[in-house]
């Protein structure tokens, strides 16, 4: 398969509905001048926050949406990410660019090897699998002495504006964190278009099924695992620099797990766009809520959280995208009708 | 040889309680095959119903115990007929999700409501009390708990297998279908389930209260104690859960002793792992 | 031979599913195989398919020994499968089923596309191909599945239970098509089938199984006219063990 067929394939979005292919071009055009639009500080954090979130969604999409396999331990990925650039940083003053191949490096290698194992479990049993395996991560990263424990990397801060260590302003992580929403956004719409995208959706449907037909189900998930761990590791990489100080708790706590899983469940998993609209209701939600409510409230962010995702789980489970489409479902009917004739 | 010895004794002991916790999770898992994510969150609940008890009601945790599991099973019914009846009806991602989003909502409303401080039974019968066994000192209330554990697990036991709501239940559980043809109405088995779930949970929190702390994000440490459990027994599987419930016990009790206490849920997990991968049917497992 | 199934034997627990069974597929054969419920019908598919691995017995497909490889690997060798209950991709649209099919020979989706639609027409599914399988008829459903497995490029094709639930005419009409896709792309055919009045006629050989023993195997005439099947078939001990 050729280089640039694959290229093309991921930035060509002719088979999407004219309505989505508008969609995407203006939300596109609104995040490439948003800085220039709001100046204030807080605004711009949870656009930043917002773009990082919704990459988050993408990289589940591709094992939990496409796939079907309910990852519930995203976080472990998004904490070798910001690791991976926050220790070498702190050791040897290694630069972004040097830490961030590590910590997508060391989320792959380890989603390789615990995938081997992990994936071969169905339904639930994965989805506790994943959730244990992510625990023991975030406890052992407080236990060990290396990685600074529960105290944490505090990232040496650079006098200047810095490309190397992806220090800089508000605007600059801005568009850093546009730029890493649009190649994961491509990544994800050429996957689903791939023979890859086709074989893990056939595994979501139905395993026996696609194994009957030639997939070889173990190395395909697999495969989405991987892509799924380096896109949230460098997620996660970035995360680092952005906020200047990392712990467990923090990149590699339950809560951000779900977070991820719930960002594409919410906005409708297995749909491009899906976590893109979890992000957008999940992140202004979440950020409003926190500057309302103050510091007292606590909880009450995760109860709102817990209530949205039983009601989408009990009556809606695509998510908001299952919303529109029963909202146009006259639509939907012409087109198939169209392609009868 | 003793320290061993002692500290098996106390594994063991713990692990009633653990056997008693995954009964909850093995009984909704058999009749319904479905795993209930929010199982650690009924501990908690229990676990604050049985403290609150002590605190303003009577200055004993045990007699928070019916309490507690009055609170559980009510707990469990409602939860079974305002949500995951529903669920029943969607992908198992929205059954995953949905018991999930359950887990949170308890968790985090009991933080929100409680606050985020650890807080401990202010005393009672059997807090604190230490019992000596020749050579063995024991604490008071973990030996409660255990036998309180046993005896609640022993009575659920008996109630599936001699009553004829036990017998819909392990019949649902065999074959739905089958169960339904035969006038079984396994929707009210299903409801039925949830409340023993939540009614063990709830009586093994309070028992806990005796000695152990509580706050509102206790139940995750416990439900994944308790999903390996299971998994070590066999998901369903009645006997299992006992027998992996002293397993999981003495694991726990001596990876704490040998190793350090802020691994044994490291420790556990990997069980929990190589479990699932080498006997995904578990030790006493059905099929 | 193109397929080679020697002294099968699978067991479940104490339950001997197949008991030393003996199955072979000329190329281009169309062989029935039957049996009362729980005879060890679809548990020797199963095992000739990968998706259980048989405790004894050798399988060689087209010279190679396939005994033990996983299902992926058995299809891309040339032999695909139906279910008993059908196992649609809801998901997914009837050419999209079918694709996930055509991918076991190609790595190019456009090129996957192509060849559903060429079998889709094949079994005169085209009109449908954009539709959900979940919205259509049992009998559409069971021609996307065999139009799926067909999509695999098998020298081989299992079908179990492919007429039950299907009304007469529908029953007819898949016999054609059957008839029809041997003929056109000289595919074998192992058929598993309780209406006689669909496998009979169709098959050139059967094989009878029963309590997971091969008890007699001839032409279509020859079977039917064996005492021990009559037997097998009449005699209630069959069905109260299972
Ligand atoms: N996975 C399994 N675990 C345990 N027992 C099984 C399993 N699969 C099949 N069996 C048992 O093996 C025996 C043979 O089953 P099989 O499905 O092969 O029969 P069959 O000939 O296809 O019957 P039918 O015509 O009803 O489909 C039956 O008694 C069945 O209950
Ligand atoms: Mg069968």
């Amino acid at each position: 398969m050729g280089i640039g067929r694959i290229i093309r394939d991921a930035l060509s979005f002719g088979d999407l509905s004219r309505a989505e292919r508008l969609g995407i071009a203006l939300f596109l055009v609104a995040m490439a001048v948003f800085p220039f639009a709001v100046k204030s500080g807080f605004g711009r954090a949870v656009a930043v926050q917002f773009l990082l979130y919704a990459t988050l969604g993408l990289s589940w999409n591709f094992i939990g949406g496409y796939g079907g396999q309910i990852d519930l331990g995203g976080a472990k990925n998004v904490g070798f990410g910001a690791y991976g650039v926050a220790l070498p940083m702190l050791w040897w003053n290694a630069p972004f660019w040097v830490g961030l191949p590590i910590g997508v490096a060391a989320a792959v290698l380890e989603s390789l090897v615990l995938g081997l194992a992990l994936l071969r479990l169905r339904g639930h049993y994965f989805a506790i699998g994943t959730l244990a395996v992510a625990l023991v991560w975030q406890e052992l990263f407080t236990f060990w002495r290396w990685t600074n424990g529960a105290r944490g990397v505090l990232l040496p801060l650079k006098p200047t504006p810095d490309f190397l260590y992806m220090q800089f302003g508000p605007v600059g992580f801005h568009y850093a964190a546009l730029f890493l929403f649009v190649l994961s956004l491509c990544w994800l719409n050429w996957f689903r278009k791939s023979k890859l995208g086709y074989e893990l959706r056939a595994i979501r449907e139905d395993e026996d099924a696609a194994a009957s037909l030639g997939i070889d189900v173990l190395a395909a998930k697999l495969k989405a695992y991987c892509i799924s761990a380096a896109v949230a590791a460098a997620a996660g990489a970035f995360y680092a620099v952005y906020y200047g100080y990392i712990d467990p708790a923090s990149v590699m706590h339950m809560d951000l797990s779900v977070m991820i899983a719930m960002t594409a469940m919410i906005g409708g998993a297995g749909v491009l766009w899906g976590p893109v609209v979890g992000a957008a209701v999940l992140i202004p939600l979440d950020r409003y809520l926190g500057a309302w409510l103050g510091g007292d409230a606590l909880g009450i962010d995760f109860v709102i959280y817990a209530l949205i995702i039983m009601l989408v789980a009990a009556y809606q489970p695509k998510g908001v995208w299952g919303i529109i489409e029963s909202l146009a479902p006259a639509r939907s009917a012409q087109r198939n009708e169209w392609r009868d004739a | 040889m003793s320290v061993f010895l002692e500290v098996s004794i106390q594994g063991v002991l713990m692990g009633l309680t653990y056997a008693l916790l995954a009964l909850g999770l093995t009984v909704i898992f058999g009749v319904m095959d479905m795993v209930n994510f929010a199982h650690g969150e009924f501990l908690m609940i229990g676990m604050y119903a049985a403290y609150l008890t002590a605190a303003h009601v009577f200055p004993d945790p045990l007699v928070g115990v019916p309490v507690a599991g009055l609170i559980g099973l009510v707990l469990g019914a409602l939860s079974y007929r305002l949500l995951v009846r529903r669920l029943l009806q969607g992908p198992t991602i929205a059954q995953i999700f949905g018991t999930f989003g359950l887990m949170l909502f308890l968790r985090y409303g009991a933080l929100a409501v409680f606050g985020p401080n650890l807080r401990s039974a202010p005393g009672g019968l059997v807090v604190g009390q230490r019992l000596v066994l020749g050579g063995l000192v024991l604490d008071g209330a973990k030996v409660t708990a255990a036998a309180g554990s046993a005896l609640l697990f022993a009575l659920i036991y008996w109630f599936l297998q001699r009553t004829r709501v036990g017998l819909g239940l392990r019949a649902t559980a065999a074959h739905r279908e089958a169960a339904r043809y035969m006038g079984v109405d396994t929707d009210a088995m299903n409801s039925i389930g949830w409340a023993i779930g939540g009614a063990t949970a709830g009586m093994a929190g309070a028992l806990l209260v005796n000695f152990y702390y509580v706050s509102p994000t206790v139940g995750m440490v416990f439900a994944m104690i308790t999903f390996t459990t299971v998994a070590l027994g066999g998901f369903g599987s009645v006997p299992g859960a006992f027998v992996a419930g002293i397993i999981v016990g003495v694991v726990e009790a001596v990876t704490a002793q040998y190793f350090s206490p802020q691994l044994k849920l490291a420790v556990i997990y990997l069980v929990f792992f190589l479990v699932v991968l080498l006997r995904p049917h578990g030790l006493l497992g059905a099929r | 031979m193109l397929l080679e199934a020697k002294r099968i034997v699978k067991r479940f627990g104490g339950l001997v599913a197949n008991d030393g069974v003996d199955l072979s597929v000329d190329e281009g054969e169309i062989i029935g195989l039957i049996g009362p419920n729980g005879a060890g019908k679809t548990t020797l598919f199963n095992c000739i398919t990968g998706f259980l691995r048989p405790e004894a017995g050798t399988i060689v497909f087209d010279g190679t020994d396939i005994t033990g490889w996983p299902p992926h690997r058995v299809t891309r060798r040339g032999i695909a499968r139906t279910f008993q209950l059908v196992r649609n991709m809801d998901g997914l649209t009837i050419e999209e089923n079918v694709m996930i099919g055509a991918l076991a020979r190609t790595n190019h989706p456009d090129e996957a596309r192509r060849v559903a639609r060429s079998v889709l027409e094949l079994v005169g599914l085209d009109r449908a191909a954009h539709r959900y399988p979940g919205e259509m008829p049992l009998a559409v459903q069971k021609q996307m599945e065999l139009a799926r497995a067909l999509a695999t490029r098998p020298r081989l094709v299992m079908l179990d239970e492919v007429a039950s639930g299907l009304s007469p005419e529908e029953m007819e009409e898949f016999a054609e098509l059957v008839r029809r896709i041997h003929q056109e792309r000289r595919v074998a055919f192992v058929v598993i089938e309780h209406v006689m009045e669909f496998v009979l006629p169709l098959s050139h050989r059967v094989l009878v199984l029963s309590g997971g023993k091969p008890i007699a195997e001839g032409t279509p005439e020859e079977v039917t006219r064996n005492p021990a099947v009559i037997e097998a078939y009449l005699g209630e001990s069959h069905a109260a063990s299972r």
